[in-house]
């Protein structure tokens, strides 16, 4: 190609490669997704009538029967739940059962209720958030002497 | 019968005339001083004028050099307005400060639309004797001397014993325990001097009229106390302990001169008034210390512009009022015991404080930094940085805590191309919680284009189950409001036309059903010419 056609072009070839002007920033938006609890009973008095010391079937509350469940759990943190009773029972002799739904490998586990509040669950959510949980609980009344007895059994929920 | 009808007609012309109103010409008066003979280069002029707006005013003089250096003082705000130059809106009442070299014919001018005055004073030099002097000893009589070598001296070197002397040292050294000393006399002038001092380079008590002209001094101690009209003018002083301690002084000017002290200050002023401090470079070279320190005593419309100090713990400080402090260069902060002082059009550090101003009336002119706008200072650590979306060099935001800079100076960009400032790096929602909306306003992004250009934005997500769509980003200001999801992909937000512009920003968060904890997103702005 002959110089001077070359010179001539050049200047116009690079008028045409027009680059964008441009400014950019980076803005960094952040939040806290504060933690939450709720937590529904469905029941409040648990009347066992007359029992027979010794039996399983000492578990008239709340109907212990699949698919009904006694407390809902609707939260985005793990939490803990811990029980006592007041001590109307003597020698230990109520029995709490609880079972998960999100974790079926609890079913079942039983709990000897002292007057001192014990943990008896502790979650394990993922990051994945895994939505209402269902626990359900039984009572069983173990082998104590005859007589009349009343307790007060308080299950508190708490964040993590 | 026949009359009286015409002379009746004739008082009614008279009352229905209507005579349209023309304003005054202005008038000028040189309250002092009258035609003088002197011999003293530190004139102040005292000037009225019977018009209190939209008048110019100007000194010339026959003494046109080119070292003329003079100054209107307006008694209003203390300013200090050069020779020649046109003030509109002020009061009407001046000092002039005038430094005259042989016999001068002044003249004074103010105009405005009206019309215009002009008055003029002479002043003459008075009879004397030329001296040659060779020793150090006392200079007894109204004359004119002149060192012609060298001298020293174990004590003090030249007494001034009477009124009406003029000293030209012809740049020979005074080496003495002290240089010159005067007591009680009038109308002193000391040039081209070479003053060092063991102990102190020049005492002056007492005196009125004094000029110190071209005067170098190494030593301590440059002592001025109960003067008037003092003058040191393209001066240099080397100190250790302390240099100029001017005291019980009004009408006090240092002007042209640099001045530089080891351990203590270049410049301490108690109780003094008047003053005019202009055109120096003031040097500390220890750390404590301060350039300008108004010490003990109140002083009163001071005025100190146009210096350079450098070094020390301070630039200025003390129990100073009323007084006006513009186009300095200060590498420390100011601070004021003092009160109602003006300060505006620095370069300084430190921040407002005290029952002071620190920024005048917004006027146009250019500033200390290059600005087109007077308004108030440059705030080094503040102005390099402050936002200024309307390109005026001035900050969008005023400087300061309780007291404040409402006018701080920043960097000075005339509007072209495109230019673009973001405001803020980050938004914070802080806490909150599942299920709920959030908004946060406080972002904006200001600028010129001199194109249209284009608004892209894009996110990241919060994380694997909050998405980035769940924020909006509204842009509005006055005339334009327009609101987009955030897409993890870059997409345009809008086109907006050429011009100056400010884009306010609104987010809004929307919190789903997520675990607790604290999440994250990093959202990508871009303004693109087209």
């Amino acid at each position: 190609m002959n110089i001077k056609y070359l010179l001539f072009t050049l200047p116009i070839i690079i008028g045409l490669l027009v680059i964008p002007v441009g400014y950019s920033d980076t803005v960094t938006v952040s939040a806290d997704v504060q933690p939450y609890l709720t937590v529904t009973f469905n029941y409040n008095t648990v009347g066992f009538g007359t029992v027979v010391t010794g039996s399983t079937g000492n578990h008239p509350s709340p109907d212990y029967t699949t698919g009904v469940y006694n407390v809902s759990i609707d939260t985005n943190t793990n939490y803990t739940v811990s029980a006592y009773e007041s001590g109307g029972f003597i020698n230990n002799g109520l029995t709490l059962y609880l079972a998960v739904s999100s974790d079926p490998s609890i079913d079942g586990t039983f709990y000897s209720l002292g007057t001192s509040s014990t943990t008896i669950y502790t979650s394990s959510l993922t990051t994945t958030f895994e939505g209402t949980e269902y626990h359900q609980y039984k009572l069983d009344v173990g082998d104590i002497p005859a007589g009349s007895y009343s307790t007060t059994v308080t299950i508190t929920y708490s964040t993590a | 019968m026949i009359g009286k009808p015409k002379i009746f007609l004739l008082f009614s012309l008279f009352f229905l005339t209507v005579i349209p109103y023309v304003g005054a010409s202005p008038y000028i008066t040189i309250n002092s001083p009258e035609n003088i003979t002197y011999n003293v280069f530190n004139i102040p002029l005292n000037i009225s004028v019977n018009e209190t707006s939209n008048i110019t005013i100007y000194v010339k003089s026959s003494d046109f050099d080119g070292n003329l250096t003079g100054y209107i003082i307006n008694e209003t705000d203390n300013s200090t307005i050069p020779v020649n130059y046109t003030v509109l809106n002020t009061d009407s009442y001046f000092n002039y400060l005038y430094v005259a070299s042989g016999p001068v014919l002044l003249r004074v001018y103010v105009e405005n639309e009206n019309g215009s005055d002009v008055k003029e004073v002479w002043f003459t030099e008075f009879n004397h004797t030329e001296i040659n002097v060779t020793t150090c000893g006392g200079l007894t009589a109204s004359n004119h001397y002149y060192l012609m070598n060298d001298v020293s001296s174990s004590g003090t070197c030249f007494n001034i014993q009477t009124d009406n002397v003029y000293f030209d040292c012809m740049n020979h050294k005074i080496s003495a325990y002290e240089g010159i000393y005067a007591n009680y006399v009038n109308n002193i002038e000391l040039w081209n001097c070479h003053i060092q001092a063991s102990d102190t380079q020049f005492e002056f008590f007492h005196i009125k009229n004094l000029s110190i002209i071209n005067i170098t001094g190494d030593g301590d101690y440059s002592r001025i106390g109960q003067c008037e009209n003092v003058s040191i003018i393209n001066s240099t002083f080397y100190c250790t302990y302390s240099c100029l301690i001017i005291s019980y002084v009004n009408n006090f000017t240092l002007s042209n001169s640099y001045v530089r002290d080891i351990h203590n200050y270049p410049l301490a002023l108690d109780h003094t008034n008047h003053s005019l401090i202009i055109n120096n470079r003031l040097v500390v070279v220890d750390s404590t210390p301060y350039g300008i320190y108004f010490t003990r005593d109140y002083s009163y419309y001071n005025n100190v512009t146009n210096n350079i100090i450098e070094g020390g713990r301070r630039s200025i400080v003390g129990f100073v009022y009323n007084s006006t402090f513009t186009d300095n260069i200060l590498q420390k902060p100011i601070y004021f015991t003092g009160t109602y002082n003006f300060v505006y059009n620095n370069i300084l550090p430190g921040s407002p404080h005290g029952n002071n101003y620190w920024n005048t009336t917004l006027r146009n002119g250019t500033n200390i930094v290059g600005g087109p706008y007077i308004g108030g200072n440059y705030w080094i650590g503040y102005s390099e940085t402050c936002i200024d979306c309307d390109f005026d060099g001035i900050c969008d935001e005023p400087y300061g805590g309780t007291v404040k800079d409402y006018l701080p100076l920043t960097n000075y960009t005339e509007p072209g191309g495109f230019i673009v400032t973001f405001n803020y790096t980050s938004v914070d929602f802080g806490n909150v919680s599942v299920n709920n909306i959030y908004e946060k306003y406080g972002y904006f992004v200001c600028g010129y284009s001199n194109s249209t250009f284009e608004v892209y934005i894009n996110g990241t997500d919060f994380s694997s189950e909050w998405t980035i769509d769940n924020l909006n980003i509204t842009i509005y200001n006055d005339s334009y409001s327009k609101t987009d999801t955030v897409s993890t992909v870059r997409r345009l937000f809008d086109t907006f036309v050429q011009g100056l512009f400010k884009h306010f920003y609104k987010f809004v968060l929307r919190v789903p059903l997520i675990p607790a904890g604290t999440y994250t997103s990093t959202i990508t702005i871009d303004y693109v010419q087209v």
